[in-house]
């Protein structure tokens, strides 16, 4: 707003009080921070798109005139790779068996990981006791695990699961336990006194009071879950993204590698956008944190 | 109502440390059934112990803690506390926060809204039931403390600074709008503060403690008629007479820090 009239501007101020004045105030500043809300997200997207289009613009480009294609592939033969196993290779049953055991990666392993968490935390001596062996464990390549799942579960997708879940389970359960035992003390010790038994503590103490670690590793673990899931189809498996990137590899076929790794990409930002929609309620919470500086106009 | 004899309590700060902390050294004091009671004291001087030792969050290393004639040897279920820090669940909004007492004594939704909303309304918290601590201001946030304590109606209650970081005004309305509630309910109160007038303008008796090691140095009857009016204790004859003997006992701890 411009100042034309600086004389009669403390009148205005004065008036200001009067709910009329001070309703059309109020749908000025919400419908200009509306505004500027909706330019900050049209800002974010474009740029993301043109970062994006860019890469893709870039990589067409150069593939060809300065770097050989059989090596980098460009995007319009990946996509010609890609409507072709679409159509002929079944591309999508390969992604669903994928995704499928990625899923039960995530949640088998997660699930366990946090009720473990729980019960180990639920009895400080245990805590202390398991801590460095549980450390020990994660210290364990799980890659080099990866073939011995298989000879114990087979070639299926069980095996897939159970490596997906192991790739899953330290890093939910070591954030798990972090939360939990980052409780305060005096807010338990209140709750306590409050009224509240055992499970009251647990369910509306502890868990909302490590929620954010918990939500943090989930969100963490899900392409962890996917590699899970790959490095089980690489090393044996008849069907799946893994396999069909790995086949692909072996015949020298960038573009469908680079088509099946395009689909991967996409699995997995749908499975983040899921978990960021069921996480926003639980943190609502939160205060936002403003670490940047945004530019303002 | 609540009895310290004869009660000792010493720290081990650190795992490894050797030298044990004495925190309270021979403390004895009483609180009788609905009498408000001031503490005061340095910093560091067992204060916020004495408090927890109450509530049960801590045994005495020797000496007994009584209540209603009953040793505390966990906790003290009939006590409310607002303790020094800041320990509204952040997840909850307010009225959640307000509720929880409730809610986990199984207390039925429509019950809890109705103490809920007349708690709130007491202290000024209405049009903000659904936010969040974090969207408070420090004041409020004390104040929905206060209320989240007094919604379970504690026997007893524990407060510990709960006006200490606020500024001069919010301060002494929140110190009136406490005094109104207690004169309506009289409990129970042990109250620990820094600020010598307002242990005047609140209390029925002062302790004065030492610095560390703590211990009671002095007992002082406010003989101010109730009800007080906070706004205008210094204009109260006998105030000065009372401050200048809570000040004589406490200066000289304070000096004797300094040397
Ligand atoms: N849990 C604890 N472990 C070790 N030292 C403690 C503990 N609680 C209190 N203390 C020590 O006891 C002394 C008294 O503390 P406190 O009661 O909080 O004092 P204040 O009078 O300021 O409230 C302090 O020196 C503090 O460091
Ligand atoms: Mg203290």
């Amino acid at each position: 707003m411009s100042i034309r009239e600086p004389d009669v501007r403390n009148e205005r101020a004065r008036e200001a009080d009067s709910p009329p004045r001070l309703q059309s105030l109020k749908a000025q500043v919400a419908s200009r921070e509306l505004r500027r809300r909706r330019a900050e997200t049209r800002a974010i997207w474009g740029g993301r798109v043109a970062i994006v289009a860019g890469t893709l613009l870039l990589w067409e480009l150069l593939s060809g005139r300065v770097i050989d294609p059989f090596f980098v592939s460009s995007p319009s033969r990946v996509y010609a790779a890609f409507l072709q196993l679409l159509f002929e290779q079944e591309l999508l049953v390969h992604a669903w068996y994928t995704t499928l055991a990625t899923l039960g990666g995530f949640f088998f392993g997660s699930i366990t990981a946090i009720v473990l968490a729980f019960l180990v935390t639920s009895v400080n001596r245990l805590y202390e006791t398991t801590e460095p062996l549980l450390a020990a464990l994660y210290g364990i390549p799980r890659t080099a695990l990866a073939p011995l799942f298989i000879m114990w579960f087979g070639i299926g997708i069980t095996s897939k699961i159970v490596i997906a879940a192991l790739f899953v389970f330290f890093v939910v359960f070591i954030n798990t336990v972090s939360g939990i035992r980052g409780t305060g003390p005096q807010l338990i010790n209140l709750a306590r006194l409050m009224g509240a038994r055992d499970r009251d503590v647990l369910l509306k103490v502890v868990l909302p009071s490590a929620m954010p670690y918990i939500l943090t590793a989930l969100r963490i673990v899900v392409p962890t879950a996917m590699i899970g899931a790959i490095v089980g189809e690489f090393i044996s498996a008849q069907r799946g993204l893994g396999f069909l990137i790995s086949r692909a590899t072996f015949e020298f076929s960038t573009h469908a590698a680079f088509a099946g790794i395009f689909v991967l990409m996409l699995v997995v930002v749908a499975m983040n956008a899921v978990i960021g929609w069921i996480e926003r309620p639980l943190l609502r919470w939160r205060p936002r944190s403003n670490v940047g500086s945004s530019e303002g106009g | 109502m609540i009895e310290l004899d004869n009660v000792f309590r010493l720290f081990l700060p650190k795992r490894r440390a050797v030298d044990v902390f004495v925190a309270l050294e021979d403390v004895s004091l009483r609180v009788a059934e609905g009498e408000f009671v001031s503490l005061v004291g340095p910093s560091g001087c067992g204060k916020s112990t004495i408090l927890n030792l109450i509530a049960g969050f801590l045994q005495p290393t020797e000496g007994t803690v009584r209540m209603r004639g009953q040793p505390v040897v966990t906790l003290n279920r009939a006590t409310g506390y607002v303790t020094q820090d800041d320990t509204l669940f952040p997840w909850r909004t307010t009225r959640a926060n307000v509720e929880f007492a409730l809610e986990v004594r199984g207390v039925a939704t429509a019950a809890r809204r109705d103490v809920v909303e007349r708690l709130l309304a007491q202290v000024g918290l209405q049009g903000f039931e659904n936010h969040y601590p974090h969207e408070l201001s420090g004041g409020m946030r004390k104040r929905a403390a206060i209320v989240r304590t007094l919604a379970y109606e504690p026997e007893i209650l524990l407060m510990d600074e709960p006006f200490g970081a606020l500024d001069a005004q919010t301060k002494l309305l929140l110190q009136d709008q406490l005094l109104r509630i207690w004169e309506e309910q009289r409990r129970t109160v042990l109250f620990v503060t820094h600020d010598l007038v307002e242990a005047i303008a609140l209390s029925d008796r002062v302790l004065v403690m030492s610095r560390a090691p703590g211990r009671i140095l002095a007992e002082i009857a406010v003989d101010i008629p109730r009800p007080r009016d906070v706004f205008h204790i210094h204009s109260n004859p006998a105030f000065p007479g009372l401050y200048e003997r809570v000040w004589e006992h406490l200066s000289k701890e304070l000096g004797a820090a300094r040397a």
